[in-house]
């Protein structure tokens, strides 16, 4: 019987390695195979609305000689002029300047009456 | 998203670090290579599933218990005696020494079950009494008892084969 104690026994053991195990066939983690298509697609968004905002920015305007005669030719102010003038106005100062100091007319058409002059006339008791 | 990479890359390390042990565990458990390697792979695939090898606190001795009760249902569902395969290799010939493999191999065999396990899991496993009663669920004294029987076993056998003091 051969004299090994017990600790030298182990390391006679410890010779012998166990077969290493085949590879463990996994798929890529899909975060990082998918992260370059993530960065193309934000590249992409992001650079379609730069364009959408600069075309936006220098689309044609209508022609404001076109408007002017349209706005000058109305007598009185309403609420579809006074848009077109906040619209159209090369700032929002002149456009209200142009809405403060609208030539009122001096008369109503025959026929016509104004409801301020008519309730004007009215005599009501509080 | 980053923790459940960093939990793969852990388990990943785990495989390559304990992948050796684990399968010569599995290995002496069924006598056949194919159905380790199985056992082995099924374990890690539903880690990487479960991403819990971090909740262990002992992912050591974790794994070797996962793959033990792997090992286990598998041979309920196929409910068949285990039989050694000579052909399988269980080691990595050391000094291209095939007879000192074969001898080991069938030494380890040899002994009963519990002694077989016990002895993978301290010798190759590196395992401590302690992990091995948790793995094994038995008390640490009976584990270093087996231990110690399978020792003396597997020495006068492979002794009675060959000559082991020229390899001390």
């Amino acid at each position: 019987m051969p004299i090994l104690d017990d600790e030298q026994f182990e390391r006679y053991l410890k010779e012998f390695r166990p077969v290493a195990p085949e590879s463990l066939q996994i798929k890529k983690q899909p975060s990082r195979a998918r992260r370059p298509f993530v960065w193309m697609a934000w590249t992409t968004a992001c650079a379609a609305s730069f364009f959408l905002a600069f075309l936006l920015w220098h689309r044609p305007k209508p022609p404001q000689a076109a408007i002017a005669p349209q706005l000058a030719g109305s007598p009185s102010l309403t609420i579809g002029r006074a848009n077109a003038l906040l619209v159209y106005a090369p700032s929002l100062k002149e456009a209200f300047d142009e809405l403060s100091f609208q030539p009122q007319p001096a008369s109503q058409p025959e026929g016509k009456k104004s409801a301020l002059a008519a309730l004007s006339k009215e005599n009501f008791k509080l | 998203m980053q923790a459940a990479s960093k939990d793969a890359t852990e388990i990943e390390l785990s495989y390559r670090r304990y992948g050796s042990p684990l399968l010569l565990f599995a290995t002496a458990l069924t006598g056949d290579r194919s159905r380790a390697q199985d056992a082995v792979h099924q374990v890690f695939l539903k880690l990487l599933e479960s991403r819990s090898l971090s909740d262990a606190l002992d992912a050591k001795a974790y794994l070797f218990t996962c793959v033990r009760n792997a090992v286990l249902n598998d041979r309920k569902v196929r409910q068949r005696d285990v039989t050694l395969d000579p052909e399988c290799a269980w080691f990595e010939r050391p000094h291209r020494d095939f007879a000192a493999e074969l001898n080991l191999r069938r030494a380890l065999w040899e002994l009963p079950e519990d002694q077989r396990e016990v002895t993978i899991l301290h010798v190759w496993g590196e395992l401590t009494f302690t992990q091995i009663a948790e793995v094994l669920n038995i008390s640490a004294n009976t584990a270093a008892s087996r231990y110690r029987y399978a020792l003396a076993k597997l020495r006068e056998a492979l002794c009675a084969k060959e000559d082991c003091r020229a390899h001390s």
